[in-house]
């Protein structure tokens, strides 16, 4: 039980606060998952994001309003420090050059770190919009209605970007779809 | 829960790439100190332990900030009168301490020149004030 996190004295814990103290310990994961795939596969910001996400999102409690899912709320702030790390991070980058948040250099047992990066950058070229609908939609499983709520546009709009996402994606990363992989297989050496 | 209608509609070689996307592009799973560090450290901040040391360095900044722009208004040419003799015949030989007060406390701030078209030439505070001040006084 390591992921529980001890809030408040037992007796002051509200019903919000018993949901909000579940949801870190069921979310935590994902929620991290998907803060690594939207500053751009950085370990330690990822984590600092998440946990950032948690913090504001339980001192809001308050302002929390049943119109919406618990999770999607929750949600809709880590996707917004995650943009607001990555603009920080452009803002330093700017200042001081160089890459100051570059992810980990550290060996990585499993996967290809290249094929990270080259995904990572794909990603990076596009808009934030289109990048957090990709996201959300095609790498964590939400729903195009819960990707709308979380980023406060109509389902329309995210369609619209998960459409140009993909295309953009598709170009950079050719050899990795299906399609395009089967023609550059045909093709004579 | 989630109706198959909010689902994207994507042919089969988009979703095998967006499924290999995914596959590909995803964090490694955290091990257990990881997680018990991660969980430590939200506690830590969900209880304001975290946050009180953010507070000094940024009130430092903010101090050094403000010691900095006041040190650039009163330095700066532009902004700082410096005391000529064409000065001194405008403030009509004004003392030092006088030209200091002038500088930090204008007669605006000290109300020397403020006139309220609400108050009676004849002096005093308006008629109304008057009223709300005698019934507290007569209390």
């Amino acid at each position: 039980m390591d992921g529980v996190v001890a809030l408040e004295p037992v007796a002051a814990i509200s019903e919000l606060e018993r949901r909000f103290a579940a949801l870190v310990g069921t979310h935590r994961e994902r929620a991290r998952r998907l803060a690594w795939r939207l500053v751009g596969g950085d370990d330690a910001a990822a984590e600092d994001v998440t946990q950032d996400a948690f913090v504001k999102a339980y001192q809001g409690l308050g302002r929390f309003r049943d119109e919406s899912s618990l999770e999607t709320w929750f949600y809709r702030i880590l996707v917004r420090q995650a943009a607001n790390h990555r603009r920080w991070r452009g803002v330093r980058e700017r200042w001081w050059g160089g890459d100051v948040d570059a992810p980990d250099p550290q060996p990585r047992p499993p996967g290809d770190p290249g094929l990270r990066r080259r995904i990572a950058a794909a990603l990076d070229q596009l808009s934030g919009l289109q990048r957090e609908s990709f996201v959300l939609v095609h790498m964590e499983g939400f729903t195009v209605r819960e990707s709308a709520e979380i980023l406060g546009r109509p389902m329309g709009t995210v369609k619209s970007h998960l459409h140009r996402a993909l295309r953009s994606l598709r170009s950079e990363l050719a050899d990795l779809h299906p399609s395009e992989a089967g023609t550059a297989e045909e093709k004579p050496e | 829960m989630k109706r198959e209608d909010e689902r994207l509609p994507l042919d089969s070689t988009d979703a095998h790439f967006a499924a290999k996307l995914a596959e590909l592009y995803a964090p490694e799973p955290q091990t257990l100190e990881q997680r018990q560090a991660f969980a430590r450290g939200l506690e830590a901040r969900l209880s304001g332990r975290g946050y009180r040391r953010a507070w000094f360095p940024a009130l430092a900044s903010a101090a050094a900030c403000a010691a900095a722009a006041l040190t650039w208004l009163l330095v700066s040419p532009g902004s700082t009168p410096t005391r000529t003799a064409t000065d001194s015949a405008v403030a009509g030989g004004a003392s030092q301490k006088e030209w200091e007060a002038q500088l930090f406390y204008p007669d605006q701030l000290m109300g020397r020149y403020m006139e309220d078209v609400t108050t009676p030439r004849t002096g005093g505070l308006p008629d109304e004030y008057m009223a709300i001040a005698s019934a507290f006084l007569d209390e």
